[in-house]
């Protein structure tokens, strides 16, 4: 018998997110280990059938398609019931989601119903050469530890941290099929109603798309002091964010916030300034090309991750930073 | 409305990286003189339930806790922010329990906290700050059966029988609504930040007897208490090595420093 290894991908509203290969990725390390194994990639959204052949080649196998449009970013309830649906019907090895909003509430909620366990939020995964034998990977204690686990029940469920896979590249001559799932989706339960959102008016580049991203803590003393790294980021073309005490005090907004439980992202040089550099904060940046930080404090966390440090007092240290860049850019 | 919130002590998540230790016997971290504090989204969740109760006074919120005798202090926390009745769960049998199981046995303190005054609503923090799992809400959410809200930072009153909650996303939020009873986690953002709690109240909590129960208090399956009821394993802990291979940025001021600094990054072809 083949062994199914389950990547789940949900493409509502958008394209198809990064984080959806970087599970196809896990998904493919952990099948190839098996060696009989192949991965499905089940695809959740609505018309979104269009990104079959990524997913293909990307590393699936298989992509079944499950198209409705109540299936959005929102609700989790239907897609939690197609999973188990599906788990039961086909008893797959395995079931990887996204360490995200939509996979942070299934995967508990899958395991409990299949009466196996859940581990969330890989960095990495030790596969063995079946399923019994899998290690997942994973931070605690806010990165200042590394647990391997291991799930006791009949199917491995898991998250993996966004940016700890890389996405294979693409490669279009792989095959693979392509199917369309028969569960009747409207009639799961979905508790859950959208009755409303909202949109902010956004200000600059998205953080995840960023290149460079200027970012201040709880050193840069007030909200107003905000105005010396957006005039950094504006002359460098990149983006402002913050740190967990930045976003709490409200001198950025939350999207901005880095960090653990913020934003994980990948720019080419992440500037800190003012901030510690808590490990809650420096798992946002671990993907981050180069980390330059500017600290009063020279034993500051932050510096034994930072490949460039200036120990000193921000208000002199980033007119005169600023100043040169201005020149530099300047000079071409 | 009867909010209880599911509220977690652990040890001081601040612990600096060159005083967190590991047990190899246990697999857990060694407290040392790190203070015992409540888990950071958990006290954002008995904010967000107070905030509630700010709004209508006739909300009761109720705070519970598993853990050794110690958690206690941090119900008392919880109260002296502003939270009503508390219920702390501790037996030596609950020591060892993986998520799975403490999901069992806060479930079933829930069944029984209902008993009294059913509950309307669950919340619990987005993950606790030490192990960082994230499982505990949905958990109850199955354990109960009751459907589930995640990742909300803010309670919204809605028509007899309903709830909303405020969730941030991505440039922006959603307004959910679910129907009573129901289970959310909660994550943080602006709205949220914990009030401090007051002496007064903590004082006047911990003059207050708190129930403890143990397993034989709670209507519980004794099956799913035994090790092989668990569902996660853990094998292996270690530190995180971190080497540092920071480049200080050399000058006589810090002023020349910034200088210095733009001029190595265009060297290193980062600007
Ligand atoms: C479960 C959990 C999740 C968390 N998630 C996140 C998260 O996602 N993101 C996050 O950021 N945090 C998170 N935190 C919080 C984290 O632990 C830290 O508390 C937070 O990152 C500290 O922010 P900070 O570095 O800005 O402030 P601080 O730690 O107070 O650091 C301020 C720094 O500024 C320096 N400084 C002061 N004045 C100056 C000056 N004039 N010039 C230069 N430097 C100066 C100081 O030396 C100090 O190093 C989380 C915590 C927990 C428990
Ligand atoms: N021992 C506990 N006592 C009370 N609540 C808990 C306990 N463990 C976890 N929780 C709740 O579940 C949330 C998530 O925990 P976890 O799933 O362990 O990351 C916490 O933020 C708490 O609200």
């Amino acid at each position: 018998m083949v062994t199914d290894i389950l990547a789940f991908c949900a493409a509502a509203e958008h394209e198809l997110p990064r984080s959806a290969l970087e599970v196809l990725a896990c998904a493919r390390q952990v099948a190839d280990a098996w060696g009989e194994a192949r991965v499905r990639a089940v695809l959740f959204g609505n018309n979104v059938a269009s990104h079959a052949q990524t997913l293909i080649a990307h590393g699936a196998d298989q992509v079944l398609t499950v198209n409705h449009p109540r299936l959005t970013s929102q609700a989790a309830e239907p897609m939690l019931g197609v999973l188990e649906q599906l788990a039961r019907a086909e008893r797959p090895a395995a079931v990887l989601l996204p360490n995200d909003l939509l996979g942070g509430e299934i995967t508990p909620r899958l395991a409990w119903r299949l009466d196996s366990g859940a581990v969330t939020d890989c960095i990495g995964v030790e596969p063995g050469r079946s399923p019994d034998e899998v290690r997942w990977v994973r931070p605690t204690h806010g990165g200042k530890a590394v647990a391997r686990m291991t799930i006791i029940g009949p199917i491995q469920i898991a998250t993996v941290r966004s940016r700890a896979f890389e996405p294979r590249p693409a490669d279009p001559a792989r095959a693979g099929e392509v199917v369309a799932s028969a569960i009747d989706v409207k009639a799961l339960p979905n508790n859950v109603t959208v009755v409303d959102e909202v949109t902010h008016e956004s200000e600059g580049i998205p953080l995840e798309q960023a290149q460079i991203i200027v970012s201040g803590g709880r050193g840069m003393g007030d909200a107003k002091e905000f105005v010396h790294l957006r005039k950094l980021a504006d002359l460098l073309g990149g983006a402002v964010a913050g740190s967990r005490a930045a976003a709490d005090a409200g001198w950025v907004s939350h999207d901005q916030l880095v960090g653990q439980t913020g934003k994980i992202v990948a720019p080419k040089v992440y500037l800190a300034v003012g901030i510690s550099g808590a490990p809650q904060h420096m798992s946002g940046i671990i993907s981050a090309k180069s980390i330059v930080a500017i600290n009063t404090d020279e034993e500051a966390p932050i510096f034994k991750a930072a490949h460039l440090g200036v120990v000193g007092d921000w208000r002199e240290v980033l007119p005169a930073f600023t100043a040169a860049c201005e020149q530099l850019r300047g000079g071409g | 409305m009867h909010i209880v919130v599911c509220v977690k002590q652990i040890i001081n998540p601040d612990t600096p990286a060159h005083l967190f230790q590991l047990d190899p016997q246990t697999k857990k971290q060694i407290r040392g003189s790190q203070p015992l504090v409540i888990s950071i989204f958990d006290e954002i969740a008995v904010e967000v339930a107070l905030q509630f109760r700010d709004k209508d006074k006739s909300a009761t919120v109720s705070a519970l806790s598993l853990g050794e005798t110690e958690a206690g202090e941090t119900l008392h926390h919880a109260q002296g922010m502003g939270a009503g009745p508390a219920f702390l769960l501790s037996d030596p049998a609950f020591a060892d329990l993986d998520a799975f199981g403490r999901a069992h046995v806060l479930a079933a303190a829930l069944r029984k906290i209902g008993e009294t005054t059913p509950v309307d609503l669950v919340l619990c923090g987005q993950q606790a700050g030490d192990v960082e799992l994230g499982v505990t809400g949905p958990y109850l959410a199955e354990a109960l059966g009751w459907p589930m809200v995640a990742l909300a930072s803010n309670i919204v009153p809605a028509s007899e029988g309903r709830i909303r909650f405020t969730r941030p996303r991505e440039g922006g939020y959603a307004v959910l609504e679910a129907p009573l009873p129901c289970v959310a986690t909660i994550t943080n953002d602006q709205s949220n930040v914990p009030r401090y709690p007051s002496i007064l109240g903590i004082r006047k909590a911990m003059k207050t007897q708190l129930p403890v129960w143990a397993a034989a208090d709670l209507s519980l399956d004794r099956n799913l208490l035994a090790p092989e009821a668990a569902r996660l394993n853990l094998t292996a802990i270690e530190t995180a090595r971190r080497e540092s291979h920071c480049e200080f940025i050399p000058g006589q001021s810090a002023k020349e420093k910034g200088e210095h600094l733009a001029q190595r990054m265009r060297e290193l072809k980062l600007i």
